[in-house]
């Protein structure tokens, strides 16, 4: 009788308490309003994520060591803290809106993938610069996924699902927010000198696996000096994206011998179709000069030039 | 002590009863974010496809979630919320959803963490992006695609629109339609959408008065399209597109009239 006393009380007890934690876990709904700069912080001060729901030793596994161990540390830190955030449920109760009470979460998801890649170069005369730069919190806060040393190694220094900063401000076609939707490589180069066989051919390997990965087709395979016409000139005009096209990388014009350009054509408009911004024209056509033509000479324009934005055009269209 | 057994029944009963039913797919959607959290928290890859990896690794410090630069506005072609909220947690199939579904009455459902990638917008384009599901925020109005849409439900997007705006910096231009992005697919939101009410709140392009503008000599219908987005590669779709977009028209072709607010809108967008 004792003993049938005592285990009908744990199951009452037991019973309850899963009452309360139901009642708990509706009050707990969880508060997502992220302000973009705030999104750690948030998550940080909220202390309502189920706890057993990703345990620590679920992500954090190893850290590489080696001279940038404090750097890859907080890198470790970091990703555990931002994976986290996908684990906060909707928000249901923000802004005034009438959320329903019940909550449907829809399991038909995935995680947001590249679209765009940026290629840039460092303007460094060497590698370690980047990698303190890019390792270095506070100041700046600029990365990107990938650094190409001179000799052809490959730094891969967050994962490609992740935003880096990498881009700035920067507009292609309607996109904004170009470091959400790319990929950024760096190249190491200080912007007067050639690039290096070794990069290229490290390049052009990346590049096909990324192309692969993420289905980003031909033409957004782009430059960081043509997303940002206005402030940024690289990869230099000794990039050659001549053959990074003959490699399925970017797009080129061709030949142009054949091509009449008609009177009307308006290149600022065919220079938007192809996703420059050209509130700056004048920039707009340097970059293209560029990115297209191996010219460094800025933003005049002349026959030729108008020739070539227009067979460009042509295979956007 | 009966009494107490029955009581712990009840107690169990009244648990499993309020267990709702959509507990089954929720667990799933727990389970899925939870690898994905997995996921990002890996390092990044240093041994693929023969690439010379760097022996010493160095992961950078400054980082954040990809964030969505479009909103995807849709109705749902259902008859309503239920079926859709059905829909978008049946797994396998079609395996379709949005982040956010808006009933008749203004109830918002928030099914998806605004930062991961929900499956709503399909094969589709917008200027030269190709993969509006990773960069946009798909939002369901429940619309049979026949009826006007509630004045409630309006509201209520209107106030979630100001709320993604402001969160993820989104620009007034990016806020479209699922017709837009896949015009020879899709035709929603319905003609009766008031895109120049969202406008006048700052979410997506209106355009000036265009009765006394005049075209100029070398205006190209199609660059004027796809400058404001539209694929063109199906012309007519892609003027039916705009036409149901800032002209609440179903019908073919571009007359004058018509060409001059294509005109006046593309400028919007330059």
């Amino acid at each position: 009788m004792f003993v049938k006393t005592i285990i009908t009380k744990r199951f009452i007890v037991t019973a309850v308490f899963i009452l309360l934690a139901k009642l708990v876990s509706y009050a707990n709904v969880l508060i997502t309003d992220t302000s973009s700069k705030d999104i750690i912080a948030n998550h940080l001060r909220d202390t309502i994520i189920e706890e057993d729901y990703l345990e620590e030793k679920d992500v954090v596994t190893y850290v590489p060591a080696g001279r940038y161990a404090t750097a890859n540390r907080l890198h470790a830190k970091m990703l555990d803290s931002l994976s986290r955030v996908l684990l906060k449920y909707p928000i249901t109760d923000s802004a005034g809106l009438p959320y329903a009470t019940e909550w449907v979460g829809t399991p038909n998801m995935g995680i947001r993938r590249p679209n765009f890649v940026v290629i840039h170069h460092t303007a460094t005369n060497g590698l370690k610069e980047v990698l303190q730069e890019f390792t270095k919190p506070g100041g700046r806060e600029a990365s990107s996924h990938y650094v190409i040393d001179k000799d052809g190694t490959i730094y891969h220094m967050l994962n490609d699902l992740l935003r880096s900063h990498h881009a700035g401000d920067g507009k292609w076609g309607n996109t904004t927010d170009l470091n959400s939707a790319s990929v950024g490589i760096e190249i190491v180069n200080n912007g007067k000198e050639p690039f290096t066989m070794e990069q290229i051919n490290t390049l052009v390997m990346l590049l096909a696996r990324l192309k692969v990965a993420y289905k980003i087709p031909d033409a957004n395979f782009i430059g960081h000096g043509d997303i940002a016409p206005t402030r940024k000139v690289d990869p230099s005009h000794r990039f050659p994206w001549k053959y990074l096209n003959e490699k399925g990388f970017g797009l080129w014009w061709g030949d142009t011998t054949n091509i009449k350009v008609p009177e009307s054509f308006d290149y600022l408009m065919a220079l938007r179709i192809i996703g420059y911004d050209v509130s700056a024209p004048t920039s707009a056509v340097a970059a293209f000069k560029r990115h297209y033509m191996q010219d460094n000479s800025g933003g005049g324009m002349n026959a030729s030039v108008r020739r070539i934005i227009y067979a460009l055009y042509r295979k956007v269209e | 002590m009966k009494k107490f057994i029955i009581f712990g029944f009840t107690a169990l009963l009244i648990y499993s009863c309020s267990q709702s039913k959509y507990a089954a797919s929720n667990k799933i959607y727990k389970e899925q974010v939870k690898e994905y959290a997995k996921l990002l928290a890996e390092y990044p890859v240093k041994d693929s496809a023969g690439l010379t990896y760097a022996a010493d690794w160095a992961g950078t410090t400054n980082l954040s979630m990809r964030r969505p630069n479009f909103v995807i506005i849709h109705h749902t072609a259902q008859n309503s919320c239920e079926q859709t909220l059905k829909t978008f947690t049946v797994k396998g199939s079609r395996e379709v959803s949005a982040h956010y579904v808006i009933c008749k009455d203004g109830t918002v459902h928030h099914m998806l963490n605004d930062l991961l990638r929900a499956h709503h917008a399909g094969v589709s384009r917008w200027g030269n992006t190709t993969d509006l599901n990773s960069s946009s925020i798909g939002i369901e109005l429940d619309n049979n695609g026949f009826e006007p849409f509630a004045a409630a439900q309006i509201n209520s997007l209107l106030l979630l629109l100001g709320r993604l705006q402001k969160a993820y910096n989104i620009p007034a231009s990016n806020f479209i339609g699922h017709g837009d992005i896949a015009p020879t697919r899709k035709n929603d939101p319905n003609w009766r959408f008031s895109w120049k009410l969202l406008a006048e709140k700052g979410f997506g392009y209106w355009f000036d008065d265009a009765t006394t503008v005049a075209l100029p000599d070398n205006f190209n219908r199609l660059h004027a399209l796809r400058i404001i987005g539209y694929d063109i590669k199906d012309t007519t779709a892609a003027i039916i597109g705009f036409k149901r977009h800032w002209l609440q028209d179903t019908t073919k072709g571009l007359n004058e009239q018509q060409l001059k607010v294509l005109f006046q809108v593309s400028k919007k967008y330059q």
